[in-house]
C-alpha cells in the first residue's frame, strides 16, 4: 500500500495554536496569563502553559526568561515570541482557510 | 458365579458417580487454581511492566523539563500578577489572584501529566502497530 504523505498538513497549527500565533503576531512578547485574559475565554488558565510548551518544541514560537531589574519583587516570567515556523505556519493556515473558505488573504 | 442383580448395578453406578465426583472435584480445584495463578501472572506482571513504565516515564518528565517548567511558569506568572495588583492597589484582585493560583498551579500540573501520559500511550499504540 503506498503511504500518503501530506506535508502541509503536519505543518498547520491547530485552532488554539493559530489564535495564540495571532495573539503574538499582534501584540508581540506575551506570557502565558496575559494570552488567557487577551483570549476572552477562548484559552485556559490551566492548559495554556502545556499549549504553549508543545508549540515551543515543534517551533512555533520561542520563549525567554525575563530579565528583572535590581530590587525587582516575585519570580522572573517567560516571555513568549513567534519564530519564524510558527509565521510560516499561521501564513499557510491563512492560506489554507481561504482556499477552502474562500477568504482573502491579506498580503 | 451368580449375575449382578439389578440393585446390585444399581449400588455399581452410584459408587462410579461417586467415585468420578471424588476425583473430578480435586481435578477441577486444581484447574481453577492454576487458571487464577496464570491470570494473575500475565494481568499482575502487565499491569505491572505498564505502571513501572508509567512512572519511568512521568519521572522522565518530571526530571527533565516541561513539569518543572510548567509550575515554574505558572508561579511566576500568578507572582506577577499578584505583586501588579498589591502596586495598584487592588487588595480584593490580589487576594483572589493568590487564592485562585493554587488551583491554577494544581490544574497545569493535572493537565500537563494527562496530556504526557495520552502522548506516551499514543506512542506507545503507534509503536506496538509498527512492530505488528
Amino acid at each position: 500500500m503506498s503511504k500518503v504523505t501530506q506535508p502541509w498538513r503536519a505543518e498547520l497549527p491547530s485552532p488554539l495554536e493559530e489564535l495564540i500565533l495571532r495573539m503574538l503576531v499582534e501584540h508581540g512578547k506575551m506570557y502565558g496569563l496575559e494570552m488567557v485574559e487577551a483570549s476572552d475565554g477562548q484559552l485556559k488558565r490551566g492548559t495554556i502553559y502545556v499549549t504553549l510548551q508543545r508549540m515551543e518544541k515543534k517551533g512555533f514560537v520561542k520563549s525567554e526568561q525575563e530579565t528583572q531589574l535590581a530590587g525587582a519583587t516575585g519570580l522572573p516570567r517567560r516571555l513568549y515570541s513567534i519564530d519564524a515556523p510558527g509565521e510560516k505556519a499561521l501564513r499557510m493556515s491563512e492560506l489554507a482557510a481561504a482556499e477552502f473558505g474562500g477568504g482573502e488573504v491579506a498580503v | 458365579m451368580l449375575p449382578p442383580t439389578k440393585l446390585g448395578l444399581r449400588m455399581m453406578d452410584e459408587k462410579r458417580t461417586w467415585m468420578m465426583l471424588i476425583l473430578c472435584i480435586p481435578t477441577l480445584i486444581h484447574v481453577v487454581y492454576l487458571s487464577v495463578v496464570l491470570c494473575w501472572f500475565i494481568f499482575a506482571n502487565g499491569t505491572r511492566f505498564w505502571i513501572e513504565s508509567a512512572k519511568n516515564q512521568l519521572q522522565l518528565h518530571a526530571e527533565t523539563f516541561s513539569l518543572r517548567q510548567t509550575i515554574a511558569e505558572t508561579r511566576a506568572d500568578i507572582d506577577y500578577e499578584y505583586h501588579l495588583a498589591l502596586a495598584e492597589n487592588r487588595l480584593h484582585d490580589a487576594r483572589r489572584i493568590r487564592f485562585e493560583g493554587r488551583f491554577i498551579v494544581l490544574k497545569a500540573v493535572a493537565y500537563d501529566l494527562v496530556v504526557t501520559f495520552f502522548e506516551y500511550a499514543t506512542d506507545n499504540v503507534k509503536n506496538l502497530f509498527r512492530l505488528g
